[in-house]
């Protein structure tokens, strides 16, 4: 059973002051099989790391390792590959990973490149040494695009044992947790040129290196590897960024960036409606003529994972916005990219409306990377083609499995926001 | 065919040479005007862009810009009476008003700001005894904006103060507002679901008539129009014209009459 407000806090605010979630525990119970394993956990990393935001400014950071025989363990961080599989499939695949934690400053990333020169002030001792060592090797699975073997050493399962496996609505899935004292990297990392060149360079800034790597062909799960550990930006800012941050950040700085460039484009001269569904995640995605603007509504469903929830939005107009979009949160940066990325395939400006609705099927949260890959699919299949607003309007009533949508649409509405241009002949 | 091409490609050769011999002399763009004028030029223009393209002439400053989705325009001059110097020939330059708009804060009213361009061509901006140096913003790739040249119905003299209050009021309310003009009366109305506001002004109280062919109705979207609304400020006299369905058009007079700004703005309308 679900309280009105489990959706709007998807297991990450404690709204409802029990802790953990108790929703997100049902299913934890369903996955707790590992027993203990050991002093050391070896095996391929896909590669993967993550940082936690638990306890921030002072994170834990580690790897993930499967110490199973899996062929082809850069499958584990593919959101295409996952895509694929069913709900159960992809918790069995990612919870196989154990991920090792370290607990460190954020600021101890600080210009990596000549950590062993200089004092680490925040840590004392033995410690310092051992978490820039630690701090080394995850960096370098960072920098990886070929999977990495991999060896942890085991410190203590914490007071209860293993911690189960953990996931929330924004990262993918994990296995088990355990600290770890030492991570040893077997292999050498295999790291492409334009990110040998760019994480070594400190003069640049964050964001303008993210760009430029997306620009270069680097997929997104890699660039947020990168900007979590601290690899990207300007040497004296450069920061431990815990990964749910870090992933909502990249989808935001890649979609201003393409945002620049699609206005610049001609308008599209007519309305296209996409759908696709996935998880039990249904989406409606409407492109319609300029300006840009997007808006993007959600509602969880009655026997979904979080109860059934109100018509949630958020949106922006041609000026873009300023400010989180705390409604819908990491779900709304993820679609907005993935339709932005199809507005510069296609070189069209448009604005646009994403209807997202969850039914039951969607039993367990997998993370923000199946919104991105669901708009994605949506937008790779042939759309509908209307020549007015109101004929789209029609289908979207339709199919859509939100009944209300129109009271709360913005910009998909019979009213339209017109340009200049349309009245300078 | 190549006779031709070359006397079409003749005018933008000379315009480049003489952009060239222009930027040989550095001495030529040398004012001096008050804090306050320059605040209101740059107040008005920072609305709808950040950065703009500057034309300098005899007669003084004409400034055009469109917002990056082409929704609003401003259309400013400053005549070269507002200015207590102004040697200047004709030239374009680029500049960036909003951080110039962020720097002027710190000045006095009626205090004089010196701007000139230096020897590597960078603006000097100098205020009593602070002095700043920013570089221009590379103006070549701003095209100028086409106006729209738009015959509305119905015009309108009224003080800024009445739009105020019906913004301050519609913006928690709906994203849009109405203007529906007949013979003797505006009624600017903002709805969503059950709640909505209506503000109604009357002839020969609230406003003036200035033109009146036939009524007139448009929808605006609220967040450009309050965003006009900073620009103009709270308490000016100006003149709104109407149309159907139709851009609007807001035009006022600023430091003292020697300046004049025409903003236009896109209407939302009902698409079939």
């Amino acid at each position: 059973m679900a309280f009105p407000y489990c959706s709007k806090c998807k297991g990450t605010r404690d709204l409802c002051g029990l802790g953990r979630c108790p929703l997100l525990e049902r299913i934890r119970e369903r996955f707790r099989s590992m027993q203990a394993i050991g002093d050391t956990v070896e095996g391929p990393s896909p590669p993967s790391v993550f940082v936690g935001s638990y306890g921030h400014p002072r994170v834990t950071i580690g790897p993930l390792t499967t110490p199973a025989d899996i062929p082809l363990p850069e499958r584990l961080e593919s959101g295409t590959f996952l895509f694929t599989r069913s709900i159960e499939d992809v918790y069995s695949i990612r919870t196989s990973m154990v991920r090792g934690k370290y607990r460190l400053d954020v600021r101890t990333s600080r210009d990596a490149r000549t950590l062993g020169s200089e004092p680490l002030f925040e840590v004392e001792g033995k410690m310092a040494v051992r978490g820039r060592k630690i701090l080394d090797s995850v960096q370098e699975i960072a920098l990886s695009a070929r999977s990495l073997d991999t060896e942890m050493k085991v410190t203590g399962y914490g007071e209860k044992g293993i911690e189960p496996p953990s996931f929330d609505s924004i990262s993918m899935p994990m296995g088990p947790s355990v600290n770890v004292t030492r991570v040893k990297v077997i292999d050498d990392p295999k790291v492409p040129g334009p990110i040998e060149r760019i994480t070594s360079d400190t003069d640049v800034n964050a964001t303008e290196a993210s760009v430029e790597l997306f620009k270069s062909g680097i997929p997104v799960e890699h660039l947020v590897r990168l900007f979590s550990v601290g690899l990207l930006g300007q040497g004296k800012r450069r920061r431990l960024v815990p990964t749910r941050w870090t992933i909502t950040a990249i989808d935001d700085i890649l979609s201003r960036e393409l945002k620049e460039e699609v206005t610049g484009f001609d308008g599209l001269d007519r309305y296209l409606l996409f759908s696709s569904q996935r998880f039990g995640n249904h989406f409606l995605v409407a492109l319609y003529p300029p300006p840009f603007r997007f808006e993007m509504l959600e509602q969880w469903q009655n026997d979904s994972l979080w109860g059934q929830s109100p018509v949630t939005t958020d949106h922006e107009g041609p000026r873009g916005r300023k400010d989180y979009a705390d409604g819908i949160t990491g779900a709304y940066y993820a679609a907005r990219l993935s339709v932005l990325n199809y507005l510069k395939l296609i070189r069209r400006n448009a604005g646009f409306t994403v209807i997202r609705w969850i039914t039951g099927d969607y039993w367990a949260p997998l993370g923000v990377w199946v919104i991105r890959e669901t708009v994605r699919n949506a937008l790779g299949s042939e759309p509908l083609v209307f020549e007015r607003m109101g004929q789209m309007m029609e289908k979207v009533n339709e199919l859509s499995g939100m009944k209300n949508w129109k009271a709360h649409a913005r910009y998909l509405t019979d009213r339209r926001l017109t340009t200049l241009d349309e009245f300078s002949s | 065919m190549d006779v031709f091409r070359q006397t079409l490609l003749l005018p933008s050769l000379i315009r480049a040479v003489e952009r060239d011999i222009g930027q040989l002399g550095m001495d030529m763009f040398e004012i001096d005007i008050k804090v306050e004028t320059l605040r209101s030029v740059f107040s008005i223009l920072t609305p709808i862009v950040g950065e703009i393209k500057l034309k300098a002439d005899e007669e003084g400053w004409k400034i055009k810009a469109v917002d990056p989705a082409h929704v609003a325009l401003v259309d400013l001059t400053l005549s070269r009476e507002a200015f207590d110097r102004y040697d200047v020939e004709p030239m374009e330059l680029g500049l960036n008003v909003e951080r110039l708009l962020e720097h002027l804060k710190g000045g006095r009213a009626d205090e004089i700001v010196m701007m000139k361009l230096d020897t590597d061509n960078r603006l000097v901006v100098s205020m009593s005894n602070l002095t700043l140096k920013l570089p221009l913003v590379d103006a070549s790739g701003f095209s100028d904006p086409k106006v729209p040249n738009l015959q509305l119905p119905v015009g309108l003299k009224l003080n800024s103060g009445e739009l105020q209050k019906a913004l301050k009021v519609s913006a928690s309310i709906s994203d849009y507002i109405t203007f529906d003009c007949s013979e003797d009366r505006i009624i600017m109305t903002s709805s969503e679901d059950l709640s909505s506001m209506t503000l109604e002004l009357a002839k020969g109280e609230q406003y003036e008539t200035v033109a009146f062919e036939k009524p007139a109705k448009s929808s605006f979207s609220l967040d450009y129009f309050s965003q006009l609304m900073k620009g103009i400020g709270a308490n000016r006299d100006i003149v709104l014209n109407i149309g159907n369905s139709y851009p609007m058009k807001i035009e006022f007079d600023f430091s003292e009459d020697q300046g004049h700004a025409r903003y236009l703005l896109a209407p939302r309308i009902e698409s079939t």
